[in-house]
Protein backbone atom coordinates (compact mmCIF):
# COMPACT_ATOMS: atom_id res chain seq x y z
CA UNK A 1 0.00 0.00 0.00
CA UNK A 2 1.24 3.22 -1.06
CA UNK A 3 1.72 5.91 1.35
CA UNK A 4 0.13 9.26 1.05
CA UNK A 5 1.11 13.13 1.04
CA UNK A 6 -0.45 16.05 0.45
CA UNK A 7 -0.85 17.71 -2.41
CA UNK A 8 -2.31 21.10 -3.72
CA UNK A 9 -4.99 20.51 -5.89
CA UNK A 10 -6.42 23.83 -6.10
CA UNK A 11 -5.92 27.63 -5.23
CA UNK A 12 -8.39 30.57 -5.79
CA UNK A 13 -8.64 34.03 -4.32
CA UNK A 14 -10.62 36.85 -3.85
CA UNK A 15 -10.31 40.49 -3.03
CA UNK A 16 -12.91 43.22 -2.66
CA UNK A 17 -13.23 45.41 -5.92
CA UNK A 18 -13.16 49.16 -3.45
CA UNK A 19 -9.41 49.69 -4.17
CA UNK A 20 -8.45 52.65 -1.12
CA UNK A 21 -5.18 54.70 -2.21
CA UNK A 22 -2.49 55.81 -0.34
CA UNK A 23 -4.11 59.75 -1.11
CA UNK A 24 -7.67 58.78 -0.12
CA UNK A 25 -6.05 57.05 3.25
CA UNK A 26 -3.06 59.56 3.97
CA UNK A 27 -5.78 62.59 5.06
CA UNK A 28 -7.71 60.31 7.25
CA UNK A 29 -4.31 59.19 9.01
CA UNK A 30 -3.34 62.76 9.09
CA UNK A 31 -0.28 62.31 6.87
CA UNK A 32 0.85 61.41 3.29
CA UNK A 33 0.48 59.06 0.36
CA UNK A 34 4.12 59.61 0.53
CA UNK A 35 5.12 58.63 3.92
CA UNK A 36 2.89 55.35 3.65
CA UNK A 37 4.86 54.07 0.97
CA UNK A 38 7.93 54.83 2.09
CA UNK A 39 7.09 53.58 5.38
CA UNK A 40 5.63 50.45 4.15
CA UNK A 41 6.09 50.27 0.36
CA UNK A 42 2.00 49.64 -0.29
CA UNK A 43 0.28 51.82 -2.76
CA UNK A 44 -3.58 50.65 -2.46
CA UNK A 45 -5.43 48.18 -0.25
CA UNK A 46 -8.33 46.85 -1.02
CA UNK A 47 -11.54 47.78 1.63
CA UNK A 48 -14.79 45.34 1.54
CA UNK A 49 -18.59 47.52 0.43
CA UNK A 50 -20.59 47.76 3.34
CA UNK A 51 -22.16 44.86 4.79
CA UNK A 52 -20.02 42.23 3.06
CA UNK A 53 -18.63 39.92 5.51
CA UNK A 54 -15.01 37.92 6.33
CA UNK A 55 -17.55 34.70 5.13
CA UNK A 56 -18.59 36.17 1.87
CA UNK A 57 -14.78 36.48 0.65
CA UNK A 58 -13.74 33.24 1.97
CA UNK A 59 -17.22 32.10 -0.16
CA UNK A 60 -15.55 33.79 -3.23
CA UNK A 61 -12.05 32.48 -3.06
CA UNK A 62 -13.43 28.51 -1.67
CA UNK A 63 -15.19 28.57 -5.28
CA UNK A 64 -12.51 28.81 -7.35
CA UNK A 65 -10.44 27.17 -5.45
CA UNK A 66 -12.87 23.93 -5.63
CA UNK A 67 -13.16 24.99 -9.44
CA UNK A 68 -9.18 24.81 -10.10
CA UNK A 69 -9.44 21.63 -8.34
CA UNK A 70 -12.11 19.94 -9.87
CA UNK A 71 -14.22 19.38 -6.91
CA UNK A 72 -17.96 19.68 -5.91
CA UNK A 73 -18.21 20.69 -2.24
CA UNK A 74 -19.90 17.78 -1.26
CA UNK A 75 -16.24 16.26 -1.83
CA UNK A 76 -14.60 18.14 1.02
CA UNK A 77 -14.10 16.22 4.12
CA UNK A 78 -13.35 19.29 6.01
CA UNK A 79 -12.85 22.98 6.19
CA UNK A 80 -10.64 24.86 7.82
CA UNK A 81 -10.44 28.69 7.83
CA UNK A 82 -7.55 30.56 9.30
CA UNK A 83 -8.67 34.41 10.16
CA UNK A 84 -7.69 37.04 13.03
CA UNK A 85 -11.23 39.06 11.87
CA UNK A 86 -13.65 36.78 12.42
CA UNK A 87 -17.35 37.98 11.86
CA UNK A 88 -18.48 36.89 15.13
CA UNK A 89 -17.01 35.63 18.63
CA UNK A 90 -19.18 32.54 17.64
CA UNK A 91 -19.25 30.77 15.43
CA UNK A 92 -16.50 30.94 13.49
CA UNK A 93 -16.06 31.84 9.66
CA UNK A 94 -16.27 28.28 8.79
CA UNK A 95 -19.73 27.61 9.74
CA UNK A 96 -21.10 30.31 7.55
CA UNK A 97 -18.51 29.16 4.51
CA UNK A 98 -19.89 25.77 4.51
CA UNK A 99 -23.43 26.79 4.91
CA UNK A 100 -22.43 28.82 1.48
CA UNK A 101 -21.06 26.34 0.06
CA UNK A 102 -24.03 24.25 0.01
CA UNK A 103 -22.29 21.57 1.85
CA UNK A 104 -24.74 18.67 2.16
CA UNK A 105 -22.26 16.06 4.39
CA UNK A 106 -21.60 17.12 8.11
CA UNK A 107 -18.41 17.01 7.80
CA UNK A 108 -16.16 18.84 10.58
CA UNK A 109 -15.60 22.88 10.11
CA UNK A 110 -13.89 25.09 12.18
CA UNK A 111 -11.83 28.69 12.56
CA UNK A 112 -7.98 28.40 13.42
CA UNK A 113 -6.81 31.32 15.43
CA UNK A 114 -3.16 32.08 14.99
CA UNK A 115 -3.31 35.39 13.18
CA UNK A 116 -0.90 36.13 10.24
CA UNK A 117 0.66 32.91 10.34
CA UNK A 118 -3.06 30.94 10.33
CA UNK A 119 -2.41 29.64 6.85
CA UNK A 120 0.81 28.52 7.70
CA UNK A 121 -0.74 26.37 10.78
CA UNK A 122 -3.74 25.40 8.86
CA UNK A 123 -1.45 23.95 6.61
CA UNK A 124 0.10 21.70 9.80
CA UNK A 125 -3.44 21.36 10.89
CA UNK A 126 -4.42 19.75 7.21
CA UNK A 127 -1.35 17.89 6.76
CA UNK A 128 -2.44 16.00 10.19
CA UNK A 129 -5.34 15.33 8.59
CA UNK A 130 -4.45 13.77 5.91
CA UNK A 131 -1.82 11.68 6.73
CA UNK A 132 -4.60 10.11 8.88
CA UNK A 133 -5.98 8.69 5.95
CA UNK A 134 -9.38 9.61 7.36
CA UNK A 135 -9.36 12.84 4.97
CA UNK A 136 -9.11 12.80 1.14
CA UNK A 137 -9.55 16.89 0.31
CA UNK A 138 -9.08 19.46 3.00
CA UNK A 139 -10.55 23.08 2.41
CA UNK A 140 -7.85 25.84 3.92
CA UNK A 141 -8.78 29.04 3.96
CA UNK A 142 -6.86 32.72 5.00
CA UNK A 143 -10.03 35.17 5.01
CA UNK A 144 -9.90 38.78 6.43
CA UNK A 145 -11.98 41.68 7.22
CA UNK A 146 -10.20 44.07 8.83
CA UNK A 147 -11.19 47.06 7.48
CA UNK A 148 -13.89 47.50 9.75
CA UNK A 149 -11.33 47.16 12.71
CA UNK A 150 -8.86 49.86 11.70
CA UNK A 151 -8.55 53.22 13.87
CA UNK A 152 -8.83 55.47 10.52
CA UNK A 153 -6.77 58.84 12.86
CA UNK A 154 -3.46 59.61 13.04
CA UNK A 155 -3.07 57.60 16.36
CA UNK A 156 -3.38 54.97 14.64
CA UNK A 157 -1.66 55.31 11.61
CA UNK A 158 1.42 53.20 11.75
CA UNK A 159 -1.38 50.01 12.09
CA UNK A 160 -4.13 51.26 9.67
CA UNK A 161 -1.96 51.91 6.48
CA UNK A 162 -0.98 48.84 6.43
CA UNK A 163 -4.01 46.64 6.40
CA UNK A 164 -6.33 45.37 3.81
CA UNK A 165 -9.08 42.57 3.20
CA UNK A 166 -9.61 39.88 1.25
CA UNK A 167 -9.17 35.99 1.31
CA UNK A 168 -7.05 33.21 -0.50
CA UNK A 169 -8.24 29.33 -0.15
CA UNK A 170 -6.55 26.06 -0.98
CA UNK A 171 -7.70 22.46 -1.49
CA UNK A 172 -5.28 20.15 -0.22
CA UNK A 173 -5.91 16.61 -1.21
CA UNK A 174 -4.40 13.23 -0.70
CA UNK A 175 -1.67 11.70 -3.26
CA UNK A 176 -0.21 8.38 -3.31
CA UNK A 177 2.70 8.88 -4.13
CA UNK A 178 4.23 7.87 -1.44
CA UNK A 179 6.84 10.69 0.07
CA UNK A 180 8.68 11.50 -3.87
CA UNK A 181 7.53 15.51 -3.73
CA UNK A 182 8.69 16.98 -0.27
CA UNK A 183 5.59 18.54 2.01
CA UNK A 184 6.76 19.31 5.15
CA UNK A 185 5.71 22.14 7.94
CA UNK A 186 7.55 23.70 10.36
CA UNK A 187 5.73 25.59 13.33
CA UNK A 188 6.57 27.74 15.89
CA UNK A 189 5.50 30.38 19.08
CA UNK A 190 6.51 32.16 21.54
CA UNK A 191 3.77 33.68 23.74
CA UNK A 192 6.15 35.97 25.65
CA UNK A 193 5.45 38.32 23.02
CA UNK A 194 2.20 38.65 22.95
CA UNK A 195 1.16 42.45 23.33
CA UNK A 196 3.77 43.06 21.00
CA UNK A 197 1.05 43.13 18.49
CA UNK A 198 -2.01 42.90 20.02
CA UNK A 199 -5.81 43.93 20.17
CA UNK A 200 -7.00 44.26 23.71
CA UNK A 201 -10.93 44.79 23.09
CA UNK A 202 -13.11 43.33 23.07
CA UNK A 203 -12.82 40.04 25.00
CA UNK A 204 -13.98 37.94 27.24
CA UNK A 205 -11.56 38.74 29.90
CA UNK A 206 -12.74 42.71 30.51
CA UNK A 207 -15.87 42.93 32.52
CA UNK A 208 -19.13 45.36 31.52
CA UNK A 209 -19.91 43.69 28.12
CA UNK A 210 -16.54 43.25 27.31
CA UNK A 211 -16.20 46.30 25.14
CA UNK A 212 -16.91 49.98 26.74
CA UNK A 213 -17.25 53.39 24.75
CA UNK A 214 -13.93 54.11 27.18
CA UNK A 215 -12.80 51.22 25.03
CA UNK A 216 -13.21 52.68 21.60
CA UNK A 217 -12.40 56.21 22.99
CA UNK A 218 -8.96 54.96 23.95
CA UNK A 219 -8.32 52.76 21.22
CA UNK A 220 -8.04 49.74 23.01
CA UNK A 221 -10.27 48.15 20.49
CA UNK A 222 -8.05 48.72 17.95
CA UNK A 223 -4.71 46.62 16.98
CA UNK A 224 -1.68 48.56 18.30
CA UNK A 225 1.93 46.81 17.24
CA UNK A 226 5.27 47.56 18.15
CA UNK A 227 6.28 48.21 15.25
CA UNK A 228 10.73 48.51 15.52
CA UNK A 229 10.85 45.72 17.52
CA UNK A 230 8.91 43.36 15.21
CA UNK A 231 10.34 43.88 12.05
CA UNK A 232 13.36 42.71 13.96
CA UNK A 233 11.98 40.01 15.07
CA UNK A 234 9.89 38.87 12.19
CA UNK A 235 13.04 39.14 10.04
CA UNK A 236 14.76 36.56 11.92
CA UNK A 237 12.04 33.92 12.78
CA UNK A 238 11.41 33.74 9.05
CA UNK A 239 14.24 33.34 8.41
CA UNK A 240 14.52 30.51 11.19
CA UNK A 241 11.40 28.89 10.07
CA UNK A 242 12.59 29.02 6.47
CA UNK A 243 15.83 27.18 7.21
CA UNK A 244 14.24 25.11 9.83
CA UNK A 245 11.58 23.99 6.46
CA UNK A 246 13.93 23.43 3.93
CA UNK A 247 17.17 21.63 6.48
CA UNK A 248 13.87 19.05 7.27
CA UNK A 249 12.93 19.25 3.60
CA UNK A 250 16.67 17.64 3.31
CA UNK A 251 16.89 20.47 0.51
CA UNK A 252 18.78 23.66 0.35
CA UNK A 253 17.39 27.21 -0.60
CA UNK A 254 19.24 27.53 -3.62
CA UNK A 255 16.71 24.51 -4.43
CA UNK A 256 13.57 26.00 -4.08
CA UNK A 257 11.92 27.71 -6.54
CA UNK A 258 9.79 30.22 -4.90
CA UNK A 259 9.43 31.83 -1.29
CA UNK A 260 6.03 33.20 -0.80
CA UNK A 261 6.38 34.81 2.37
CA UNK A 262 3.50 36.80 4.58
CA UNK A 263 3.26 40.43 3.12
CA UNK A 264 3.90 42.58 6.30
CA UNK A 265 5.70 45.45 5.04
CA UNK A 266 8.03 45.44 2.27
CA UNK A 267 11.34 46.69 4.54
CA UNK A 268 10.64 43.30 5.97
CA UNK A 269 10.53 41.19 2.67
CA UNK A 270 13.67 43.12 1.63
CA UNK A 271 15.48 42.02 5.33
CA UNK A 272 14.19 38.48 5.13
CA UNK A 273 16.02 38.48 1.34
CA UNK A 274 19.26 39.47 2.73
CA UNK A 275 18.91 37.76 5.69
CA UNK A 276 18.30 34.34 3.45
CA UNK A 277 20.71 35.90 0.90
CA UNK A 278 18.42 35.05 -1.72
CA UNK A 279 17.70 37.10 -5.11
CA UNK A 280 14.63 39.59 -4.50
CA UNK A 281 13.06 37.95 -7.84
CA UNK A 282 12.91 34.70 -5.83
CA UNK A 283 10.43 36.16 -3.73
CA UNK A 284 6.94 36.91 -4.40
CA UNK A 285 5.63 40.16 -3.37
CA UNK A 286 1.92 41.73 -3.80
CA UNK A 287 1.77 44.17 -0.92
CA UNK A 288 2.04 47.30 -2.43
CA UNK A 289 -1.48 46.51 -4.61
CA UNK A 290 -3.03 44.77 -1.82
CA UNK A 291 -1.84 45.92 1.52
CA UNK A 292 -1.38 43.59 4.33
CA UNK A 293 -3.91 41.02 4.18
CA UNK A 294 -2.95 38.82 7.55
CA UNK A 295 -3.45 35.07 7.09
CA UNK A 296 -4.96 35.71 3.75
CA UNK A 297 -1.63 37.23 2.37
CA UNK A 298 0.54 33.97 1.65
CA UNK A 299 -2.68 31.95 -0.05
CA UNK A 300 -3.58 35.28 -2.24
CA UNK A 301 0.31 35.70 -3.35
CA UNK A 302 0.37 32.20 -4.24
CA UNK A 303 -2.84 32.00 -5.82
CA UNK A 304 -2.08 34.97 -8.37
CA UNK A 305 1.47 33.36 -9.43
CA UNK A 306 -0.29 30.28 -10.21
CA UNK A 307 -2.95 32.04 -12.10
CA UNK A 308 -0.73 34.13 -13.88
CA UNK A 309 1.89 31.03 -14.55
CA UNK A 310 4.62 32.39 -12.69
CA UNK A 311 4.25 29.20 -10.42
CA UNK A 312 4.25 25.86 -12.20
CA UNK A 313 3.92 22.34 -11.51
CA UNK A 314 7.33 20.75 -10.44
CA UNK A 315 8.29 24.01 -8.90
CA UNK A 316 9.27 23.99 -5.09
CA UNK A 317 7.77 26.70 -2.86
CA UNK A 318 8.70 27.80 0.27
CA UNK A 319 5.93 29.86 2.03
CA UNK A 320 6.45 31.49 5.14
CA UNK A 321 4.57 33.19 8.02
CA UNK A 322 5.06 35.45 10.96
CA UNK A 323 2.47 37.17 13.50
CA UNK A 324 1.22 38.18 16.47
CA UNK A 325 1.60 35.50 19.32
CA UNK A 326 4.37 35.96 18.39
CA UNK A 327 4.00 32.57 15.91
CA UNK A 328 5.68 31.61 12.82
CA UNK A 329 6.42 28.78 10.72
CA UNK A 330 7.01 27.52 7.15
CA UNK A 331 6.25 24.82 4.52
CA UNK A 332 7.84 23.54 1.57
CA UNK A 333 6.00 21.55 -0.97
CA UNK A 334 6.28 20.67 -4.41
CA UNK A 335 3.58 22.21 -6.39
CA UNK B 1 39.20 52.16 16.16
CA UNK B 2 37.11 52.25 19.66
CA UNK B 3 33.61 50.82 19.80
CA UNK B 4 31.55 53.97 19.66
CA UNK B 5 33.66 55.09 17.13
CA UNK B 6 32.92 52.30 15.22
CA UNK B 7 29.36 52.16 15.46
CA UNK B 8 29.29 55.98 14.95
CA UNK B 9 30.62 55.86 11.33
CA UNK B 10 28.68 52.56 10.42
CA UNK B 11 25.68 54.98 11.28
CA UNK B 12 26.71 57.71 9.45
CA UNK B 13 28.15 55.04 6.14
CA UNK B 14 24.33 53.69 6.65
CA UNK B 15 21.97 56.67 7.18
CA UNK B 16 18.74 56.13 6.13
CA UNK B 17 19.02 59.86 5.22
CA UNK B 18 22.28 59.90 3.13
CA UNK B 19 22.70 63.81 3.68
CA UNK B 20 23.08 62.96 7.38
CA UNK B 21 26.65 63.24 8.40
CA UNK B 22 26.25 64.04 12.27
CA UNK B 23 23.21 63.07 14.53
CA UNK B 24 22.61 64.06 18.63
CA UNK B 25 23.75 61.39 20.45
CA UNK B 26 21.41 61.85 22.91
CA UNK B 27 17.94 62.44 20.70
CA UNK B 28 16.24 58.85 18.82
CA UNK B 29 18.42 57.76 15.73
CA UNK B 30 14.86 56.63 14.12
CA UNK B 31 13.59 60.39 15.04
CA UNK B 32 16.70 61.90 13.70
CA UNK B 33 16.39 59.35 10.23
CA UNK B 34 19.35 58.13 11.18
CA UNK B 35 17.63 54.60 11.30
CA UNK B 36 14.36 53.25 9.67
CA UNK B 37 12.84 50.53 9.85
CA UNK B 38 15.18 48.09 7.55
CA UNK B 39 18.13 50.14 9.04
CA UNK B 40 17.29 48.75 12.40
CA UNK B 41 17.74 45.08 10.98
CA UNK B 42 21.10 45.36 8.79
CA UNK B 43 22.57 47.44 12.31
CA UNK B 44 21.49 44.46 14.47
CA UNK B 45 23.57 42.08 11.81
CA UNK B 46 26.16 44.54 11.79
CA UNK B 47 27.18 44.41 15.42
CA UNK B 48 26.55 41.00 15.49
CA UNK B 49 28.96 40.68 12.66
CA UNK B 50 31.51 43.67 13.41
CA UNK B 51 31.62 42.67 17.34
CA UNK B 52 30.90 38.91 17.64
CA UNK B 53 27.34 39.35 19.21
CA UNK B 54 24.86 37.12 19.74
CA UNK B 55 21.28 39.42 20.48
CA UNK B 56 19.50 37.40 21.60
CA UNK B 57 14.85 37.57 21.31
CA UNK B 58 14.64 38.96 24.44
CA UNK B 59 17.29 41.29 24.16
CA UNK B 60 15.49 43.04 20.86
CA UNK B 61 14.22 46.29 22.15
CA UNK B 62 13.60 49.07 20.08
CA UNK B 63 14.35 51.37 23.11
CA UNK B 64 17.61 49.80 23.30
CA UNK B 65 18.38 51.21 19.82
CA UNK B 66 16.39 54.58 20.64
CA UNK B 67 19.69 56.86 21.07
CA UNK B 68 23.88 56.52 20.07
CA UNK B 69 24.51 56.09 23.98
CA UNK B 70 21.67 53.57 24.45
CA UNK B 71 23.03 51.33 21.58
CA UNK B 72 26.64 52.03 22.45
CA UNK B 73 25.51 51.18 26.00
CA UNK B 74 24.03 47.53 25.00
CA UNK B 75 27.02 46.80 23.00
CA UNK B 76 29.62 47.71 25.75
CA UNK B 77 28.07 45.42 28.00
CA UNK B 78 27.63 42.78 26.00
CA UNK B 79 31.10 42.68 25.45
CA UNK B 80 31.70 42.71 28.91
CA UNK B 81 29.39 39.66 29.40
CA UNK B 82 26.45 41.74 31.53
CA UNK B 83 22.96 41.45 31.53
CA UNK B 84 20.98 43.22 28.94
CA UNK B 85 17.66 41.78 29.10
CA UNK B 86 14.98 44.37 29.55
CA UNK B 87 11.91 43.58 32.17
CA UNK B 88 9.43 41.76 30.73
CA UNK B 89 6.25 40.64 32.00
CA UNK B 90 4.65 37.00 31.49
CA UNK B 91 2.90 38.67 28.56
CA UNK B 92 5.29 41.21 26.67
Amino acid sequence: MPTVSPAVSGVGHYVPERIVTNDELAPLLGTTADWILHKSGIRERRFAAPGQTNAHLALQASRQALASAGLEPDALDMIVVATLSPDHFFPGVSAALQAGLGVTRPIPAFDLHAQCSGFLYGLGVAQGFLLSGRYAHVLLVGSELQSTGLDLSARGREVSMLFGDGAGAMVLSQRAEGGQRPFVVELFADGRFARELWMEAPGASLPAHRLTPEDIQSGRCFPVMEGKNLILHASRKLAQAARAAVERAGLTLGQVDWIVPHQANLHLLTALERALGVPADRVLKHISSVGNTSAASIPIALSEAMASGKIRPGHRILLLGFGSGFTWGGCLFEY
Amino acid sequence: MDTREVIRRYLIEHSATPSITTFDEELSLLDQGVLDSFGLVTLVEFLEVRFGLQVADDEIDAVVFSTFHRLCDFVERKQAGRDVTPSRGPTG
